[in-house]
């Protein structure tokens, strides 16, 4: 959809997007911005090796309003595969598909459609945040529901919240869901959160998550992408750490065409820590970025990138990760890594892992390595009885385990690892690696 | 680590040293540039047509061109059109036949840089090319090099006497229209240096030039060329100095280099350019474009840098390594303190197949200053079995100071195996306390930390060459910190 018909397509549902009169502005002034800067183009140095032109040219259409939507026997099967318990939140398009009063409940957990909050309150994002991502301007402007999910202080849930986005099979399907998570003072959660697609309609998920974490509290998220091959995901994570509290993010994209992933984390209070962790598996034409912006405004804050890369077939992997240490931030501690597997000939791996530094008192380190498998070990397990195949198959499934293991519940775990080693040579079975 | 700021203090009042002016008269361009001041600097020198073309269509490639704003530095707008382009000695004309001919103000001003010009041609038996602002006014060891063929002369000379190598090589590694200030440096260059070694030729001794930008207001558009022939091997050194002037000064070269088969090239540069007052007022604005091809198999270019100088630095020395094997090197000391920023770092573009090359980077910055490494590594689908391991340190003094780290890297062959490492710190506490324990002084133990960091770049630089920039280092460091 060009900028233009974008424009146009605002103006005519403005009227019929939920909110407050000030969440009316904030949209019309994340459309004004969006209208200036465009859809990005890689003349642009966050977005040098990602071209989004496919979204100005593709027929997504934000605007286009929910329906009663039936889920597709493949989706419900995938839905099923999930296995994420009775109680998951699933989204639909963007829109939660049950009332809220039959969401899981849980001693100080709050689960709230966004659309009933935002008749209440202003909890749009301020417009600085879109300077990094100016996409999440689009889903501002025509975000229709999502969910808001906050933990009282003090209160530390046992078990992880399931939250399932899957997009329908209608045409030009653009969801722009938002997920609001807030965290009270030493609370603690864990978040799953699995994105579903369909091989039949080609959908643009434009989502954003917007994180505020107050002191002492812990937040894990795993984020496991399963989007069509012909899948265009684009994702904000912004995020503000306060004292002493901790972030930890993973992040696993194995399905989409065109994968754009932000994750910015604000570590705004000292002693602050965030975790992020990585990996994608690009084949068949893929293209994934990861895009990390780590700010460490505040003493004592410490923050780990690590991602992962495997590109096979014409896939392309980019990762660039920054890390920001403002001035008079003193005793930072910042460490990002970012590895990659070249598995073809017609592969590509981009990594830009980049250092701002204005503080000294610092240790920070980077790291990028781009290579394919150790011949040596290789041959150790070909020496042992391995087949070529199923020794890179397990290679390369060790390098991805990394992140994989921290997925938190085991049943997601295993089925990302299965869904991980069907791709890979060999197709090594998981249960019997076990 | 209490009298931290006392001492960064006492650092940044340090004045420049080199800061004087030497009084000779001037044949100077009126400021401005447009096609006749272009013509006009053509005609002075006496080029041939090729050449006024050749820079005629670099000024209008130039026109079209923007000025880079990504780097990672800040300063006011220049005005082009302020700034005179072309200034020479006016005693030209009656050239200096031999070193005592030559301008005993000048033979003064190289001995207040601690460059006895002939003494250390003798001695060191180093060949020098001085470059006083625009004209070459001295080349010494002429005839022991023209013995084994290598030309060594001013570019200027090499035009008059060999156009037919110029027309060949010029502009074909950094082509006219590469980037603004490479256009522009084609368009107006004044003059350089020019290096010819024949085929399978070592050359006899190692070549160096100083630069220096003397006249105020006037930029410096020095051009540097070096071809070597299949098989041989060459080391170059170029130092420069200017003096202190509170007017920003522009300096963009353009410096390319041919590395034919089996030929090596050794390019090592001491920079130490006056870098503007404690309050970033004055100072050198350096925007350089060097680059070197490594057109074939098994030719190797090796870049060495030691940057304690200018207000800004804008500078990449690249290799492009198109010829099988071949090997490109980077090793670097950037130094920024005051106001002083800097933006360099280099590009490895690996092309032929089992290509080779290493980055090491050693970035200090302190006082207000800021450093910034940015470099990229590209390997094309032909490198086969590419190879690249790079490393970058910065070294933080004093807490106004920063340092950046923007490495590039595209991969696009999967037999390639390219590693980055790069760390941020301050002078470890833990090695100060050994040192202080071992009964060094604070100052001496921080010395001796910062020339640790700085050896493994040191170490390749050319002896002489090792001694002056250990010395420029101390110097600069005197104080810095606690």
């Amino acid at each position: 959809m060009t900028l233009e018909s974008l424009q146009d397509r605002f103006t005519e549902t403005l009227d019929t997007l939920p909110g407050s009169p000030s969440v009316r502005s904030a949209r019309e002034n994340a459309m004004a911005h969006f209208s200036q800067v465009g859809f990005p183009t890689r003349k642009l140095e966050n977005w040098r090796y990602t071209d989004v032109g496919l979204l100005a040219s593709s027929d997504f259409d934000p605007a286009k309003t929910p329906l009663e939507t039936t889920l597709s026997a493949s989706t419900r099967a995938a839905l099923a595969a999930l296995n994420a318990g009775d109680e998951a939140i699933v989204l639909v398009d963007g829109i939660p598909q049950r009332e809220p009063g039959t969401w899981p409940k849980s001693e100080g957990l709050a689960l709230t459609p966004l659309a009933d909050l935002w008749s209440r309150a202003d909890i749009l994002p301020q417009p600085e945040s879109f300077e990094e991502a100016p996409l999440a301007a689009v889903n501002t402007a025509f975000a229709r529901d999502g969910i808001s999910i906050s933990v009282a202080a003090g209160c530390r849930l046992a078990e992880p919240v399931h939250v399932i986005m899957v997009t329908s099979e209608r045409t030009s399907n653009a969801p722009q869901p938002r997920i609001v998570v807030e965290l009270g003072e030493a609370s603690e959660l864990s978040l799953m959160l699995y994105l579903i697609g369909n091989e039949a309609a080609p959908a643009w998920t434009n989502l954003v998550t917007q994180v505020d974490l107050q002191p002492r509290s812990k937040l894990a998220i795993h984020r496991v992408q399963e989007l069509g091959s012909k899948d265009v995901h684009t994702e904000l994570l912004s995020a503000r750490v306060r004292d002493a509290a901790s972030l930890e993010a993973s992040y696993i994209d194995l399905g989409g065409q065109l994968v754009r992933n932000d994750i910015v984390v604000d570590l705004i209070q000292p002693e602050a820590e965030c975790n992020l962790y990585g990996v994608f598996l690009a084949d068949q034409g893929q293209h994934v970025d990861n895009h990390l912006r780590v700010d460490h405004s505040a003493a004592g804050t410490v923050s780990n990138q690590s991602f992962k890369g495997i590109a096979g077939d014409r896939g392309r992997g980019v990762f660039n990760g920054k890390v920001v240490v403002h001035r008079d931030a003193q005793k930072i501690d910042a460490k990002q890594s970012s590895d990659n597997l070249l598995l073809s000939e017609h592969a590509e791996i981009d990594t830009k892992p980049e250092l701002e530094i204005y503080a000294d008192d610092v240790k920070c380190s980077h790291g990028a390595t781009v290579g394919q498998l150790d011949e040596r070990q290789l041959f150790y397990l070909r020496a042992r009885g391995l087949s070529d195949s199923a020794a890179r198959g397990l290679l390369t499934f060790a390098f991805a385990n990394e992140v994989l293991q921290r997925l938190s519940t085991a049943e997601t775990r295993d089925r990302v690892a299965r869904r991980v080693l069907e791709r890979l040579p060999g197709k090594l079975d998981w249960d019997e690696l076990l | 680590m209490a009298s931290n700021t006392d001492n960064v203090s006492e650092f940044v009042a340090k004045k420049y040293q080199h800061g004087f002016v030497t009084d000779i008269e001037q044949d100077l361009v009126p400021p401005g540039l447009d096609e006749d001041v272009v013509r006009l600097i053509s005609a002075k020198k006496g080029e041939p047509e090729f050449l006024t073309e050749w820079r005629l269509k670099a000024y209008r490639q130039w026109l079209t061109l923007e000025e880079p704003t990504w780097a990672h530095v800040k300063y006011g707008p220049i005005d082009y059109q302020a700034i005179s382009y072309y200034a020479a000695p006016k005693n030209l004309d009656d050239a200096p036949k031999s070193l005592d001919e030559v301008d005993p103000k000048l033979l003064e001003t190289y001995d207040k840089l601690g460059i006895p010009l002939h003494e250390r041609a003798r001695l060191a038996g180093v060949a020098v090319d001085a470059v006083f602002d625009s004209v070459s006014v001295a080349t010494t060891f002429k005839k022991k090099l023209a013995d084994v063929g290598v030309i060594f002369c001013s570019f200027s000379e090499a035009v008059r006497e060999h156009p037919e190598l110029i027309e060949r090589y010029l502009g074909t590694v950094v082509p006219r229209r590469d980037n603004f200030f490479a256009a522009l440096n084609s368009a107006v260059f004044s003059d350089g240096s020019f290096v010819y070694i024949p085929e399978g030729v070592r050359c006899p001794m190692e070549l160096s030039t100083y630069f220096r930008i003397n006249a105020a207001n006037t930029g410096q558009f020095e051009r540097t060329l070096i071809i070597a022939e299949p098989g041989s091997y060459v080391s170059y050194l170029e130092g420069c100095t200017a003096p202190m002037r509170d007017e920003n000064q522009l300096h963009a070269a353009v410096v390319e280099l041919v590395a034919l088969e089996d030929a090596e090239i050794k390019y090592s540069t001491v920079q130490n350019w006056y870098p503007g007052d404690e309050n970033g007022v004055g100072g050198i604005y350096n925007f350089v474009t060097k680059r070197g091809d490594c057109r074939g198999a098994n030719s190797k270019i090796s870049w060495t840098q030691v940057e304690t100088g200018s207000a800004i630095t804008w500078k990449y020395p690249s290799c492009i390594l198109r010829g099988a094997n071949s090997v490109g090197e980077f090793y670097s000391v950037a130094v920024a303190n005051n106001y002083q920023q800097a933006d360099t770092g280099t590009k490895m573009i690996h092309i032929g197949p089992n290509t080779r090359s290493t980055i090491i980077s050693k970035g200090i910055s302190a006082g207000n200053a800021q450093n910034a490494y940015r470099g990229l590594v590209r390997v094309m689908p032909t490198a086969r079995d590419a190879r690249n391991y790079t490393q970058c340190d910065s070294l933080l003094i004093g807490d106004r100071s920063g340092a950046h780290t923007f490495p590039y890297i595209e991969v696009r062959e999967r037999s390639a195996q390219v590693e980055h490492e790069a760390t941020t710190s301050k002078i470890s506490d833990d090695q100060l306390f050994y040192c202080r324990q071992r009964g060094l002084a604070e100052e001496d133990a921080v010395n001796l930390i910062v020339n640790g960091f700085c050896r493994e770049v040191f170490k390749k630089l050319p002896m002489e060459f090792a001694v002056e920039a250990q010395n420029l280092l101390n110097v600069s460091l005197e104080g810095a910190v606690g």
